[in-house]
């Protein structure tokens, strides 16, 4: 039996360490690992390969003239009421939602020109807010002591105002007119007599942009007070404006393209007909544009712009007498030309 | 057994057995006379009969041991001679492209790759896009996988954005004739803004990056995305950079033609085509759908008392404040109501309370209702950037 026992333990044990020897080596020898992959290229993924061109920063905000205390009445329009665009719309001042931002806010609609106007104050001149027709004071009287007028939602206009920056635009008075895309019916409702009008549509750019298709460079096409020291802009949205009298003061690189028809080539942006001026876009005169490309120089410009030349000589009704209001510093003596300008920002 | 040996092996042992038995068991009376007893017995039996008997018992034992085996071993056999050379798995990719949907098709393309009877595989494809780095994770996967084995694509409505990130490293996409949605190379979101001060953060970035930067990194990420779209298919597609940076979605009959899609088709004549590339004559096919809890995309809530409701579906929908790769199509199913793509010329207000998008892109507002839902985001805007918002209801 002992003799059994041992054969029988050893013949297991043979068979066994048999059967698991062949599965190791068969194994080893058959087994073939998952095949190996091809690593995902990533070379395309380096930031340098994908970060977006962008504009430098440029020049700051600069005012040439010297003229004497002017009043520039500002109209942004309620926030969002007009189709015809007006600034970006930010929480109002005095918000109601503590909990956010519990120790200010972005600030309201006017932070959207604060460059331009703090630029005017900065140099002796005064600004007046309008805004619409639930103002105390009634846009015809304000204009009657005003020598330039600003508007970045002319679509926001009443009927009685329009016909009032009209008659204020005819009699001399200085306005500039930013109509963001969208506007482009109360542009013409508005400028026609001018001579100007909107396009309907925006323009984009996929090749030459601030980073987005939207945010469209835009030069001069010649020589001008508006666009002195300037050699580049940006607007985060441009409407195509023109004019009946010439060319374009600025316009978009030959790459951009009309939303409404894709079709390629250099879009008017912003045009001048005396004193009136309108550009296709308010972003340029935003707190964080106005430090993008030389868009700061244009906004000193556009401040000179409405500083420089007569006092306009307009009445409304029986607000003022018929000879027009004397504005406040008005009757100063003739003020110097403004210095020739020397724009070092480039 | 013992039972079994012992009758034989007395016959064929007398003498050992009577040598070796006499000193151990002397002792025993009882057992010798016993023994002497059966040895007669045995020594007749050790004749041709019992013999013959356990022998038959043995061939027969062996027999239908042999019968069980083989009934064991005959199905496998069968299997691996009349069976399918390999299996084609057909991977599902269907509805807003998050964390789950990734992790369900590298799972299984990771499955495809270790698995040995996987020899093909073709991706289901129904959906309009999601989160970009969870369409990368597929793009990876998918792109990991068809360097060992065919993988093909087959869209039926939407293969779009994020899924059409997904799909472009797939050897071969075939997309239904009437597909709605093919390409759409591009991410969305809200517009860039800037962020007031905010005494909850500890750094003026961390409630929103200033808006040049936010609108480089979406810049950044569409490049991203082009730049994989090119990277894989730059040889198919017929239009260049700036046209596919337009971030058009095209039906599936223009897909084929501007080389979006390869061919038309659609999931079986994909699987039949990968086989047959695999080089499979006769396959399986293992289907590996994303898991839907209920039927019909009805989602049902539990309650703590075991009652099932019907929930609002809000659950699943992404957030407002990521730029997101997803086509116009799906953009609502995508991130609900609060978003809204909306034309730059169209500006038509929803309603009176909340304001309106900002033309600019630089700029919108925190309305009143993201600042309830407690996003504290600066991107929680209702403006997003879209070439053709119409195209979004």
């Amino acid at each position: 039996m002992s003799v059994d026992l041992r054969t029988t333990v050893g013949a297991f044990a043979l068979v066994f360490l048999a059967v698991v020897g062949v599965a190791a080596v068969g194994g080893v020898v058959l087994d073939d690992a998952p095949p190996e992959t091809d690593a995902v290229a990533d070379d395309h993924w380096q930031l340098d390969a994908v970060e977006p061109e962008t504009v430098s920063e440029g020049g700051e905000v600069e005012m040439e003239s010297s003229e004497p205390s002017n009043t520039v009445v500002v109209h942004l329009g309620s926030g969002g009421a007009g189709l015809g665009g007006g600034t970006s719309i930010l929480p109002i001042e005095d918000g109601d939602s503590p909990a956010d931002a519990d120790i200010g806010s972005v600030g309201g609609v006017r932070r959207g020109v604060a460059p331009l106007t703090a630029a005017l104050v900065e140099n002796g001149h005064e600004v007046r807010f309008y805004g619409g027709i639930a103002s105390r004071e009634p846009l015809p009287s304000m204009l009657s002591d005003a020598d330039a007028f600003v508007t970045t939602s002319p679509g926001a206009l009443s009927a009685t105002d329009a016909d009032a920056v009209e008659t204020f635009v005819e009699a001399g008075g200085r306005t500039l007119v930013a109509s963001d895309p969208g506007g482009a019916g109360a542009l013409t409702d508005f400028g026609s007599p001018f001579g100007v009008y909107g396009e309907a549509g925006y323009v984009y750019d996929m090749e030459n942009n601030d980073a987005n298709y939207l945010s469209v460079l835009v030069e001069p096409t010649g020589p001008g007070a508006l666009t002195e020291g300037v050699e580049q802009v940006v607007f985060r949205g441009a409407a195509p404006v023109g004019t009946a009298d010439g060319p374009a003061t600025l316009a978009t690189a030959e790459t951009s393209r009309l939303s409404t028809t894709r079709e390629a080539g250099a879009y008017g942006v912003a045009v001048r007909s005396d004193s009136l001026t309108v550009v296709g876009d308010s972003s340029f005169l935003e707190p964080e544009n106005a430090g993008r490309a030389d868009n700061g120089v244009l906004i000193g410009n556009v401040a000179d712009f409405l500083v420089t030349g007569e006092t306009p000589d307009v009445s409304f009704g029986p607000a003022t007498g018929p000879g027009g209001a004397v504005p406040p510093g008005g009757a100063t003596p003739p003020p110097e030309p403004p210095e020739p300008s020397g724009n070092a920002t480039a | 057994m013992s039972s079994e040996d012992s009758p034989p092996r007395t016959p064929d042992e007398p003498t050992d057995d009577a040598e070796a038995a006499s000193p151990d068991r002397s002792p025993t009376a009882t057992d010798r006379p016993r023994r002497t007893a059966d040895r007669p017995t045995s020594d007749h039996a050790s004749g041709s009969p019992l013999d013959r008997i356990e022998t038959r018992h043995a061939v027969g034992v062996a027999a239908i041991l042999a019968v069980a085996a083989g009934l064991l071993v005959a199905p496998g056999v069968y299997g691996a001679v009349t069976g399918p050379d390999g299996t084609v798995a057909v991977i599902e990719i269907d509805g807003t492209i998050d964390s789950g949907t990734a992790q369900h098709v590298e799972d299984n393309l990771r499955d495809a790759r270790t698995n040995d009877s996987i020899e093909a595989v073709v991706l289901e494809v129904d959906s309009g896009g999601g989160l970009p780095a969870q369409s990368e994770r597929m793009y990876a996967a998918v792109d990991r996988t068809a360097s060992v084995m065919p993988v093909y694509a087959a869209v039926d409505t939407l293969g779009a954005s994020g899924a059409y990130l997904a799909i472009a490293p797939a050897d071969r996409i075939y997309v239904a004739p009437s597909a709605q949605a093919v390409g759409s190379v591009g991410v969305a979101g809200t517009a860039p803004a800037p962020s007031g001060p905010n005494a909850g953060t500890t750094g003026p970035d961390k409630a929103g990056s200033d808006p040049d930067t936010q609108r480089e990194r979406r810049q950044t990420l569409a490049n991203l995305f082009i730049a994989n779209v090119i990277e894989q298919r730059g040889d198919e597609i017929e239009l260049d950079r700036e046209a596919i940076a337009h971030a058009d979605a095209y039906l599936g009959t223009e897909a084929v033609e501007n080389g979006f899609a390869d061919r038309f088709g659609f999931v079986d004549g994909a699987v039949a085509d990968a086989a047959a590339e695999a080089g499979l004559d006769d396959y399986a096919v293992d289907t590996r759908r994303t898991e839907s809890p209920v039927p019909g995309g009805i989602p049902l809530l539990e309650r703590d008392d075991g009652t099932v409701v019907v929930a609002e579906g809000a659950d699943d929908e992404i957030g407002d404040g990521l730029i997101l790769a997803v086509a116009p199509e799906a953009w609502d199913e995508t991130v609900g109501d609060d978003v809204v793509m909306t034309s730059y010329t169209a500006r038509l207000r929803a309603d009176g309370g909340d304001a309106d998008a900002a033309t600019s892109g630089a700029d919108a507002t925190n309305d009143d209702e993201s600042a309830a839902t407690g996003d504290d985001s600066a991107a929680a805007l209702d403006a997003a950037v879209a070439a053709n918002g119409g195209d979004g209801a």
